[in-house]
């Protein structure tokens, strides 16, 4: 495995590699950084920029910009009680409390070791778990992937947002989109309207583009805040040694809740975040600390969200799923790239994944040391005003969705996009299940008309083979766990002082 | 004052789009029909099953919505949030619109100087560089350095 490692890092490593890398974590973070402007954005927002790179330039510096950004979203929770990123909203609570007692900087240097230490372990996970269980995923068969596919499909629907049924209608509307373009099979035209810009089916990036860049912009508007205001000052008193060995322990548990997580479709890190949160305030000595500027309170949330970063890429390389919505992005980059995720990608890129592997913890190690020793420079980018930026953010937004095909019609299909997104998120209909519905249909169709002309159209067969019953039965299992873990979130959030600061999500 | 219960407003909205899918196979998907749910083979049987699956969910959150029955409690209008909010979302169809008339970055300037100010931010003197220096950026990044050509525009083609 090591060498492995090394021989997929020496293939990747390039002055290009390193510097794309560094470039994406310091994108990252200032986009993550400032509030409004979610990971997920800024993932889809730069892709379209990476699809004419080489894909050894290209994919680190987007991996370069998902751990940065997820990192930035803690320094306008910890200064301004506003987190940057969904995933960053259990931070604001005891990170911006320790800021009102005059340290932000020690704040913003545990929720740095926090995330860094996270992120590593996670990305060990990943590359001792990814390349083993792709060998077995060789062995599926079409009952298996469309088994697996219903599974990801129906976990997003049951764990976004607040109702199963909202979430089932934005998978279905999902799976309605995919059906625009060729036939995979017969080759014949469905829902083109004649319009040869569909033939090709509905563009992704583009549309996530607008789903979730564009129908940020309209929630902002909402409140329409020209300025922030920053209230804390900044300290000279940092994090020290005694500090970290008082938070090892929750770091430890929450990387392995995040990690956890972060491999089950559909849950990301804003889900995450709570409940390292929540388990770390129900293990603490000190719970009455919590939400009053607890150090393990604030590094049990940035480690739990971190976490999920790595372990999320293990679903989306060996089986094609993306874990949530960064990765489904991410996931349109990989294919743009001409790296089809699934179990053969190992096989016929063995190399350049195992590069990305090595790079994940070349960003890890710049994540590092660019926080540690510019995180000052970067906490004025919290205040950059919003009237500045959105419009800003709407005209790099317009170009990257042009760029992606060269085509106006993909404009359209962004504007659209950022209008039902808008509609779609003020009707808490959740936009994850349409997103990760809208990947997945495809290969979910082909297994499905696959397996029934192997079965004569006998749905049986999805019962009657071991691991596509296994499959099922985990399904029936896991909803009725998060149904109920669900319920506990949301009780958790409802009785957690300034939860309502965060933004809506997603 | 009743107010609208959202579920339901989804409810219908997704009943509506399960229906259209429905009614558009046999117009839209050659040899498609509802019958295709049968023939796995068909171009048809993918989206008629995805159609019905909407229809099925926007009725059950439809009788759920009826039966948990509408909230009755004061509206809250906040018009200038709305009108804002309707402002925002008519400069981007003004700026798709101006893309393909006078060109993208021309449009880029305008749009962000224009969002800007009705933003709140009506400090031109960073407001007016801002809007001038973004989309040379733009210009910069994704013509000359990706060779990406940007819409010209019908007024301004060269």
């Amino acid at each position: 495995m090591i060498e492995r490692l090394l021989e997929g890092f020496i293939h990747i490593v390039s002055v290009w590699s390193i510097l794309s890398a560094l470039l994406g974590v310091v994108s990252g973070i200032v986009v993550g950084a400032l509030p409004g402007l979610t990971a997920t954005m800024a993932v889809a927002i730069l892709s379209p920029f990476t699809f004419l790179m080489d894909a050894s330039i290209g994919i680190p510096f987007l991996l370069g910009v998902y751990k940065g950004a997820i990192y930035g979203g803690s320094i306008p929770a910890v200064l301004i009680n506003t987190p940057g990123t969904a995933a960053a909203a259990a931070t604001c609570l005891d990170g911006n409390a320790l800021a009102r007692k005059g340290e932000a900087r020690r704040g913003l240097e545990l929720s740095l070791f926090a995330s860094v230490t996270a992120d590593l372990l996670s990305t060990f996970v990943l590359i001792f778990v990814a390349a083993p269980l792709a060998a077995v995923a060789l062995k599926f068969g079409p009952p298996e992937i469309t088994m697996l596919f219903a599974l990801s499909m129906t976990m997003v629907a049951a764990v976004s947002g607040d109702s199963l049924l909202k979430g089932l209608i934005s998978a279905a509307l999902g799976i309605l989109l995919a059906c625009v373009g060729l036939d995979p099979m017969s080759g014949y035209e469905r829902f083109t309207f004649g319009l040869p810009d569909l033939t090709g089916g509905v563009s992704l990036v583009p549309l996530l583009i607008g789903m979730f860049a564009l129908s940020e912009i309209l929630i902002q508007a909402e409140s329409r805040m020209p300025h922030l205001v920053a209230r804390e000052r900044w300290s000279p008193k940092g994090v020290s040694f005694g500090d970290l060995r008082r938070v090892a322990r929750a770091i430890l548990r929450s990387t392995g809740i995040g990690a956890f997580i972060g491999v089950l479709p559909g849950i990301g890190a804003e889900v995450s975040c709570w409940i390292a949160y929540g388990i770390a305030k129900q293990r603490s000595k000190r719970p009455d600390e919590f939400g009053k500027g607890s150090l393990e309170g604030l590094a049990a949330a940035e480690a739990g969200n971190n976490a999920v970063c790595p372990a999320a890429l293990i679903p989306m390389l060996v089986f094609g799923i993306p874990g949530d919505t960064v990765t489904a992005v991410l996931l349109g980059a990989f294919m743009a790239q001409g790296l089809l995720p699934g179990p053969l990608l190992f096989e016929k890129h063995g190399q350049i994944i195992y590069g990305f592997f090595a790079m994940l913890l070349v960003t890890n190690v710049m994540l590092l040391t660019l926080g540690y020793f510019t995180i000052r420079y970067f906490a004025p980018v919290v205040l950059a005003p919003q009237g500045l930026l959105m419009p800003s953010v709407l005209a790099i937004c317009f170009a990257g969705s042009f760029a992606v095909n060269s085509s106006y019609f993909d404009v359209l299909i962004t504007v659209a996009g950022g209008f039902a997104g808008y509609l779609m998120r003020k009707a808490n209909v959740p936009i994850p299940p349409l997103v990760i519905a809208l990947l997945l249909a495809p290969g979910f169709e082909n297994g499905l008309r696959q397996s029934l002309v192997l079965s004569n159209a006998d749905p049986t067969i999805f019962l009657t083979r071991p691991i596509s019953a296994a499959i099922a039965v985990f399904l029936i299992v896991a909803m009725v766990i998060f149904v109920r873990m669900g319920a506990r979130l949301r009780a958790t959030k409802a009785a957690t002082p300034g939860e309502s600061n965060q933004p809506s999500s997603y | 004052m009743h107010r609208l219960n959202a579920d339901l407003i989804v409810a219908v909205v997704a009943a509506a789009l399960g229906l259209a899918t429905l009614l558009l196979v046999p117009h839209q998907i050659a040899g498609g029909g509802l019958a295709a749910i049968a023939d796995m083979q068909s171009p048809a049987f993918f989206p008629v099953l995805a159609g019905a699956l909407m229809v099925g969910c926007a009725a059950a959150l439809g009788v759920k919505a009826a039966l948990a029955g509408g909230e009755r409690k004061r509206p809250q209008r906040d018009l200038s949030r709305l009108t804002f909010v309707l402002a925002v979302g008519g400069i981007f169809v003004l700026f798709a619109a101006g893309s393909q008339l006078i060109g993208m970055i021309p449009s880029a300037v305008a749009v962000i100087i224009v969002m800007g100010w009705l933003w709140g931010f009506r400090d031109l003197r960073r407001l007016v560089p801002v809007g001038l220096l973004v989309p040379i950026a733009i210009y910069l990044l994704f013509e000359k350095m990706l060779l990406i050509i940007l819409p010209r525009g019908m007024v301004f083609p060269w």
